[in-house]
């Protein structure tokens, strides 16, 4: 790891989150061309960028692990339900908490190490100060369930997808970072289903591409995307159930301080093929910088203008940017010669 | 590209009434409240074998279909109607007998009345005509959009006037 894990800082309240020079630089900047289109980008998720990047690992640690574990415990003790996962789904919850131990003790050794003898697995986390030994694949060795188990010690947010009859059915997950969906109404929704709200898409065949593409994947192949939106104040948790407490904040917005309340909110999206259970783990590792912070590269300040100028209507009105998009574009106007 | 089609949200459940009534060796009937249509429908009935359900009670239907359905042929169909979250609800019980979808013929629903997930209490509305509506567990003002949930037999419903508590959009009805 290059960027060491720092002291906890909040995603709430008063919003302490900041990004260092180093995590600025390795920041995954979403926009590969001047105007914004969708598309289903995806890419073999193998590494790239070198040393430090973002994409080195199959899971990436980074300067924000505490604090986004600190903020996951907080969602998940007001909010319970937030975890679930389906009686069929329990292989595939073994499935994942294997291929995350086994990546983190194989890429980040000074802080993760899995010995396994037989059935016996024993799991020390540095970082948390966590050492168990449990059976794999008995979850009352466990002092959780082992979705929430190991969940609780990576960073981003873990969805499941149960394969049967050619679709996805999304039958588990950890969501606590989410932006703006709920797990708990989406919960055993097929692929279509779920990104059903999605505008424009539909039209265009993506889904039936990507559907097409995900069901035939293969163990040891994983893929990976970029999906972005904007979120006001550096908030990881802007699910709808917390919506009636955030919501309001895209009201506070001004021309004055869009620079540093408006963070470009991207994920990261790993889909990987699990060896048991032939379910697809999801993970969406969310990434917060503020526009402000952003603009210190001018390269990526010219292109998000110029992606923010060209967004269709329906993607500003989906993505809730209607309130203080214009103050957006013309903030990064002056980054843009051509303007 | 039409503003129109560019709304409409793919998990809105979409009813015909075209029924398709080929021959099959049992058809299953079960309706929350029986109307002449229905009726006719389960008369007309060619199956092998045939039962109507006729009843609202939702734990008991689940009792009467785990009975009818144990030794069910392949070739079974099973007919709905109902209100919206009627149908699909009995739809999920009938999923977990193992009937799919294609073997369901789930008829328009009875009313325009929709059934509404808070996403904050995750309380379930019943009986919603116009949105906004009132959400019956925490009271919130709730938008009701086209998102459907066949899991709750519900549309997603969000507090409405969250970003400014003074902007309440005037009522319209649901179709």
């Amino acid at each position: 790891m290059r960027v060491a894990p720092k002291e906890v800082e909040t995603f709430r309240d008063d919003f302490t989150y900041s990004n260092s020079p180093e995590a600025i630089k390795r920041f995954p900047f979403p926009f590969p061309e001047d105007e914004y289109r969708y598309s289903v980008n995806m890419e073999p998720h193998t590494p790239k960028g070198g040393e430090g990047s973002a994409y080195e690992h199959f899971l990436d640690i980074d300067e924000h692990y505490l604090s986004e574990m600190a903020e996951r415990k907080l969602v998940l003790d007001e909010m319970p339900h937030r975890c679930l996962a389906m009686e069929h789904m329990e292989l595939a919850c073994w499935d994942m908490l294997e291929r995350l131990m086994t990546s983190l003790a194989q890429d980040y050794s000074d802080y993760f190490k899995l010995t396994i003898e037989g059935d016996q697995w024993t799991w020390e986390n540095k970082l948390l100060n966590i050492h168990d030994t449990f059976t794999f694949g008995d979850s009352s060795t466990l002092p959780q369930s082992p979705l929430e188990y190991i969940g609780c010690q990576v960073q981003g947010d873990f969805a499941l997808l149960d394969q049967r009859d050619g679709d996805l059915f999304l039958d588990a997950g950890m969501i606590t970072c989410p932006a703006d969906w709920s797990l708990a109404f989406d919960a055993g929704m097929s692929f279509k289903e779920w990104h059903g709200p999605v505008p424009m898409a539909h039209n265009e065949g993506i889904f039936e591409r990507a559907l097409k593409y995900l069901t035939a994947m293969q163990v040891g192949s994983p893929i990976r995307r970029l999906n972005w939106t904007l979120t006001v104040n550096a908030r990881m948790d802007t699910s709808p159930e917390t919506y009636h407490e955030w919501g309001h904040e895209r009201t506070s917005v001004t021309p004055e301080n869009v620079g540093e309340k408006v963070y470009l909110r991207v994920e990261m999206q790993v889909m990987d093929r699990m060896p048991r259970s032939n379910a697809l783990m999801f993970i969406i590792r969310t990434y917060l910088i503020s526009l402000e912070d952003l603009a210190t590269n001018p390269e990526w300040a010219r292109r998000m203008h110029r992606t923010m100028k060209t967004l269709p209507a329906p993607l500003i009105e989906y993505k809730g940017l209607s309130r203080y998009h214009s103050m957006v574009v013309d903030y990064l106007a002056q980054f843009d010669p051509a303007n | 590209m039409e503003l129109e089609s560019l709304s409409v949200v793919v998990s809105k459940p979409m009813y015909t009434a075209e029924i398709s009534d080929g021959p099959c060796a049992y058809s299953l009937f079960i309706c929350e409240q029986l109307n002449t249509a229905f009726s006719d429908l389960y008369e007309a009935s060619l199956a092998d074998k045939k039962d109507l359900i006729h009843s609202a009670d939702l734990a008991r239907i689940e009792g009467d279909l785990a009975a009818l359905l144990a030794n069910a042929p392949a070739a079974t169909r099973v007919y709905l109607l109902g209100t919206e979250k009627y149908i699909w609800l009995v739809g999920q019980q009938l999923k977990a007998l193992g009937v799919t979808e294609e073997q369901m013929e789930m008829l328009p629903p009875l009313s325009a009345e929709r059934s509404v997930f808070c996403c904050h209490c995750y309380q379930v509305t019943d009986q919603v005509f116009t949105a906004p509506a009132r959400c019956v567990g925490c009271g919130k003002l709730l938008a009701v959009t086209d998102h459907f949930a066949k899991a709750h037999g519900a549309y997603f419903g969000y507090q409405v006037n969250a970003e400014d508590a003074t902007d309440i959009p005037a009522s319209v009805e649901l179709s």
